[in-house]
């Protein structure tokens, strides 16, 4: 059929393996893509790994034909951004029609994408104008790419300006949303929100404003905000990935430990046979379902474990030659095991690991899962020696040092870190209010789930001081003792460490009074 | 023997599914036909009136669509792209797909679309308002049919005229946007395609404006005249 429009060279596949094949050693001027390729990748995956790949230009046409009319098959179609949508059945004279009028609109951009495709952003934003000048047929792609050329180069300015001449004719959701994506460069998060919210008013749909929405409450450090919004997008078209691997772990950050499984589940199953077929989704799964079922024996909670054990197991299978990600499976394993109280599958995963680490070039990835699951399974000492040595060794890195800290302040299980948050929050409000003694019960009970949480610790010291000045009562200092042996261990990289050594100093001031006191008395 | 009841599916999700598969099959019937219309002689193709198989199968695919526009917007679940397009790619696409079984009928068909004229639309949804509207209008006219796209009041405005007796009076006697009331469902005939019409193009919306359809007789070939008139 395509012969008879004229073209000259025709190559088929029929199945995806071979498109791709076909597409590593050859460039195509127009490739035709069924969305429903059978067995293995799927028409966006095939579009999505090309573009990736750099395997097709700005200058070649990619065509979805597409009999699925599901709303997340067709959106997450369309996100990927083929030239041209085409529902079936197509006739033939509708084929060479529609053919006809892309490839004319492609000959007379063509200059323009051939720029794009070289990165001459500034060349191709010229070129944009001049076709402008010209009154040309493609008006509103024009002013849609110069939007976009405009805030690759980080030129919000004139990106606000083209999307505002757009907008001064119709409220188009595109105009809306390129122009809350520069404004959320320029950090003025709110006219960002405002106008992400008017393109979702009008194409409630548009997945793309939602993603800004999460940036923008992110940065204005309202990730619960931020994870509602992501799962709107996420519901809207579960099939990229990026976007749930990146909702997995805002959820896992709220400490919302039931989304993030879920989003990480999803990762995986639309993941499969595409690009994103991550070991990390497996991995973070596995982390996710050991922190929910952890000391949860009930037929849910055993369920979860079982989950976890062959998401886990399927690492070893899939990703055999990742060999830290086999240790960190076999980790999270035996905390999966430990959490079910099957210590002696738990020992025998943790020995696997161990005979695989090597200490000498240990990552701060595997270092920290080891950790965890020392801690887990009631190895406290080596737990804190191991953290101890990775934060001389990744004392640069403050991500990594980060991580450290949390762990070494919270080994508990994730539950009995929720309570302690909430009490020490009950108990900062306490101290606000001048109730010294019921803040002191506060934070004494938070500490009951997480002893050795050093800020937390740190913020029962001040209290205790707080209260010794009010009452001059002598077990306030000797408990501001005990708080500070319990956290003694922390290393100078931790960020509590100043404020531990200054709280010190002003508690052995205040003892040394106190006995200067008595010494007088006598 | 099991007690346990049977719930009971709901009807219209019985229906919608069925509808699913009948178009995709009705699509491959279509292809298949095309492709052994390719290969008959001439001659052939004047005798068997070929156009005739094409015709009445895209007919029955143009209610299937239909059908399952209108269980869509019944379940909210019809959710526009709206996107700008050339008024005229599209029509000279609908020309393209009519010219041959309108030769055979020797009716004339005629458009008017400036080159550089765009909209903003839902491309399916218009292109089967059109369809359905051509398909009629080759029903019932006589000699010519006349496609005009055009801006008035800022608003696109789409016809589509004959030379056929026009649309009866009982579908005409209704102010603008309110032919839904008109539609008798028991008397058969276009309905159908008009309600679906109706309702896509309501969608439609810009601001406080919706698009709309009007039925008239008259028109610049004194038959029925069929309008789109989108925001």
């Amino acid at each position: 059929m395509l012969s008879s429009f004229g073209a000259y060279h025709v190559d088929m596949s029929s199945s995806a393996e071979d498109a791709m094949d076909k597409c590593r050693f050859n460039f195509y001027d127009i490739i035709l893509c069924d969305f429903n390729l059978g067995q293995g990748k799927n028409g966006q995956q095939i579009l999505e790994a090309l573009k990736v790949s750099k395997r097709i230009k700005h200058t070649h046409l990619f065509i979805m034909i597409t009999a699925e009319t599901a709303k997340d098959v067709v959106l997450g179609a369309r996100e990927y951004q083929p030239d041209a949508y085409i529902a079936k059945p197509i006739t033939r004279t509708a084929l060479e029609k529609r053919l006809g009028s892309l490839l004319k609109q492609q000959k007379t951009l063509k200059p323009i994408n051939k720029e794009i495709d070289l990165e001459n952003y500034a060349k191709a934003i010229t070129l944009c104008h001049s076709e402008l000048d010209h009154k040309t047929r493609y008006q509103s792609w024009c002013y849609q790419t110069l939007g976009t050329l405009y805030l690759k180069l980080g030129d919000t300015l004139n990106a606000i300006k083209i999307y505002d001449t757009v907008l001064k004719n119709r409220e188009l959701p595109w105009a809306l949303l390129g122009k809350g994506q520069a404004f959320m460069m320029n950090q003025s998060y709110k006219e960002a929100i405002e106008n992400f919210e008017s393109a979702i008013a009008i194409n409630p749909n548009m997945v793309e404003a939602y993603d800004g929405l999460s940036d923008c409450y992110l940065k204005l450090g309202q990730s619960k905000t931020a994870q509602e919004s992501l799962q709107i997008a996420v519901s809207l078209s579960p099939r990229m990935i990026p976007r749930q691997e990146k909702l997995g772990s805002i959820c896992h950050k709220n400490q919302d430990i039931e989304s993030a499984a879920q989003a990480f589940r999803h990762a995986i199953k639309y993941g499969e046979h595409s690009i994103y077929d991550k070991v990390d989704n497996y991995l973070n799964l596995g982390r996710s379902l050991s922190d929910w079922c952890e000391g949860d024996l009930s037929p849910e909670g055993k369920s979860r474990a079982d989950e976890a054990i062959s998401v886990l197991e399927a690492i070893t299978n899939k990703f055999s030659l990742d060999e830290n990600a086999c240790i960190n499976s076999s980790l999270i394993e035996a905390r999966v095991f430990t959490g079910q109280n099957q210590s002696e599958h738990a020992e025998k995963k943790l020995h696997q690991a161990e005979c695989i680490i090597e200490d000498d070039n240990l990552t701060s990835e595997v270092g920290l899962e080891f950790a965890k699951t020392l801690y887990s399974m009631n190895q406290p000492a080596r737990a804190e020696k191991l953290l101890i040595s990775l934060a001389k060794k990744f004392e640069e890195d403050a991500v990594v040092l980060q991580q450290i800290e949390n762990l070494m302040d919270e080994p508990e299980s994730l539950i009995a870190r929720k309570q302690a948050k909430e009490l020490n929050k009950s108990g900062i409000k306490l101290f606000e209010k001048g109730d010294l003694k019921s803040a002191v019960e506060s934070i004494e009970s938070a500490l009951s789930f997480t002893p050795k949480h050093a800020a937390l610790n740190l913020n029962l010291v001040q209290v205790l001081i707080k209260l010794y000045e009010s009452n001059e009562d002598h077990m306030a200092l000797s408990k501001a003792r005990d708080c500070l042996k319990r956290i003694e261990h922390i290393p100078e990289q931790h960020n509590q460490y100043k404020r531990m050594n200054f709280l010190n100093k002003s508690l052995v001031k205040l003892s040394n009074k106190i006995n200067g006191h008595i010494e007088a008395k006598l | 023997m099991s007690s346990k009841e049977t719930k009971q599916p709901d009807f219209s999700l019985i229906i919608a599914s069925a509808v699913h598969d009948m178009k995709n099959s009705l699509g491959m019937l279509l292809h298949s036909v095309d492709q052994m219309c390719e290969e008959l002689p001439d001659d052939w193709k004047q005798k068997n009136n070929t156009t005739t198989v094409k015709y009445e199968a895209e007919r029955v695919n143009s209610y299937l669509i239909q059908l399952l526009g209108l269980y869509r917007l019944q379940n909210k679940m019809l959710t526009l792209h709206i996107d700008e397009y050339f008024l005229s790619d599209l029509l000279e696409e609908q020309v393209a797909h009519y010219a041959p079984m309108l030769t055979d009928k020797k009716i004339s068909l005629t458009i008017s679309a400036d080159e550089s004229f765009a909209w903003y639309f839902d491309r399916e949804i218009v292109m089967g308002v059109l369809n359905n509207a051509l398909n009629n209008a080759s029903r019932y006219t006589k000699s010519a049919i006349e496609i005009i796209a055009k801006e008035e009041n800022n608003y696109l405005v789409i016809e589509i005229h004959d030379d056929g007796e026009g649309y009866p009076s009982l579908l005409l006697e209704s102010a603008p946007g309110e032919i839904l009331n008109n539609i008798n469902f028991q008397t058969g005939s276009t309905s159908l395609g008009i309600y679906f019409a109706e309702m896509v193009t309501r969608l439609h919306i810009q601001g406080d404006r919706k698009g709309s359809i009007k039925l008239s007789n008259g028109g610049n070939l004194g038959g029925g005249v069929f309008s789109i008139h989108l925001p």
